[in-house]
């Protein structure tokens, strides 16, 4: 049975390869069925058909047993807002309204399919660190499986058909979560990104808005729908975000090279506010855990795991949060918590270190 | 004549805002229009697309197609969305209004994605007819491919398999 609590989407796992600067990858499929209205038409009947059809699906395969399928009705605010820090659903699932569903893999926790979302079904993978191929092949596997039970709605000349005709084509987007602190310290971070708007590559801060980026987190994605296939645009992808781990490794290099004690020093003092805070606020603490974080990868705070940090960062959510204190609090009281949970942790963590 | 908005190059597209009823007409170079349209592709994010196709359909700023007026109230008979709903949302009714709008809708869908047809996965359920024409339209893809990159053997192969589908499925067409 599947609990939305800690133990499910711990897609954080131990390390895996370039994770110093990927911190995760993901592959989103859009797919819709013929002759059913699109979900932002549809009447909650005719959501609710749509989702009794994929259930009747998933439930005659035998390859498909140990799905889980949650119905909207059923997910309380909070269980969905965990799914989201969890990065297993979007933040567009309306868990108000009547006809949605989730469906979770018992097996396989690192697999999400949202049910009358914007599309009829949006498959999910997402894994740690650079595996975007693997993403890419757990994501394709299961679509494979519900397009030999389920009518799809497909055109030979524009592909997999969606309810915005941007998605038409594959219906897939890649991305991956890195981490930049290197390139924006260096202020390379600008010229990067104006050169990869040539490559058919997206890219935006993950935390906050415009110049306010909190945390050095940004998302990387493929742009392309239509004229390529899933593997050419997967491996497009692969090769500019090498192309940035390389750049970012760099960067670091020079870090060290040229201003090392600057960098120690403000590792320290990131360390320093996260041990002593007694309030914080999420962008805040986010901010302080990416530099926590690239002390690590530099080797500067040895003994540490940045998947833990990685873990520290979905917990300090307020959905978790909440989650974690058993209760609705306000504003002053979550951040006295989030600071309390990350002096705690830290201390746990760095146990046996200096 | 030189493009409006570098006034260094010769125009390439010729646009028309139509901006709370006034015309805007303006001549942009290839680099310009670029610029342009990434500069509302940039937008480009899953879940801010509809957002952006609606802006982009706003009958106050239209940058698309000026004669989209006349004929929003063609209706989807599948499921009886109107092109004006689509217009004011960025969202489609159902599969079938690709076929229903098609024609006002296959010129959006070539700026938004560019000439390219679909070269992607194939639902198993599809049929051998289509599957094979499918086949034909990647194998004279590759084709052209094999032979701007000068791979003349290449070539040869998929010349040979094209043919073989040809003369064992009747399909010529194309």
């Amino acid at each position: 049975m599947i609990t939305l609590k800690s133990d499910f989407g711990n897609w954080i796992e131990s390390d895996s390869s370039d994770s110093d600067v990927v911190v995760s990858s993901r592959v989103r499929i859009a797919r819709n069925l013929e002759n059913f209205v699109f979900p932002y038409w549809a009447t909650e009947v005719q959501l609710s058909e749509v989702r009794n059809f994929i259930s009747k699906a998933i439930g005659r395969d035998q390859d498909l047993n140990g799905f889980t399928l949650i119905f909207s009705e059923e997910l309380v605010p909070q269980e969905k807002n965990i799914l989201v820090e969890k990065h297993l659903i979007s933040s567009s699932f309306d868990s108000d309204k009547k006809g949605l569903a989730v469906i979770l893999s018992e097996e396989n926790s690192n697999l999400c399919i949202m049910v009358n979302e914007e599309d009829h079904l949006r498959i999910q993978a997402f894994l740690s660190g650079f595996q975007l191929q693997k993403a890419l092949k757990i994501a394709d596997g299961i679509d494979s499986k519900l397009s030999s039970r389920l009518p799809y709605a497909f055109s030979t000349r524009w592909g997999y058909l969606t309810e915005c005709p941007t998605n038409i084509g594959t219906g897939m987007r890649a991305s991956v979560m890195m981490h930049l602190p290197g390139l924006v310290i260096n202020e390379e971070v600008e010229s990067l990104f104006s050169s990869l708007s040539s490559s058919s590559i997206t890219v935006r801060g993950l935390f906050g808005e415009g110049t306010n980026m909190a945390g050095n987190f940004y998302q990387v994605s493929s742009q392309v729908m239509l004229g390529k296939s899933e593997d050419e645009i997967v491996d497009n992808l692969q090769s500019v975000s090498k192309n940035i781990i390389e750049r970012e490794r760099a960067a670091r290099q020079i870090l060290m090279k040229e201003r090392k004690i600057g960098l120690l020093d403000e590792i320290s003092r990131s360390w320093g506010v996260l041990a002593h805070a007694k309030l914080i606020s999420f962008e805040e603490a986010i901010e302080y855990l990416s530099m926590i974080r690239l002390g690590i990868d530099l080797k500067i705070l040895p003994n540490l795991n940045r998947n833990q940090i990685a873990k520290l960062m979905m917990l300090i959510g307020t959905a978790h949060l909440r989650d974690f204190i058993g209760k609705d609090v306000d504003e002053d009281s979550e951040s006295i918590a989030r600071a309390n949970l990350i002096k705690r942790k830290l201390f746990e963590l760095r146990e046996g270190t200096i | 004549m030189f493009c409006d908005e570098c006034h260094i190059n010769k125009p390439y597209i010729y646009m028309v805002k139509v901006i709370n009823g006034r015309v805007l007409k303006t001549h942009l170079c290839e680099d310009c229009a670029k610029k342009f349209w990434d500069s509302l592709l940039s937008l480009d994010e899953f879940s801010k697309l509809p957002q952006f196709l609606s802006n982009a359909f706003d009958p106050g700023e239209s940058y698309l197609l000026e004669d989209f007026e006349e004929e929003s109230e063609m209706t989807c008979p599948t499921c009886s969305i109107k092109l004006s709903d689509f217009r004011k949302s960025g969202r489609l009714g159902c599969s079938d209004c690709y076929k229903s709008f098609e024609k006002k809708l296959s010129p959006l869908l070539k700026k938004i994605h560019g000439r390219g047809e679909h070269m992607g996965k194939i639902p198993s359920h599809l049929d051998e007819q289509t599957r094979l024409e499918l086949k034909l339209v990647r194998l004279r893809h590759d084709l052209k491919v094999c032979v701007k990159e000068e791979e003349y053997e290449r070539a040869a192969k998929v010349r040979d398999e094209i043919k073989d589908i040809e003369e064992h499925s009747s399909l010529r067409v194309g």
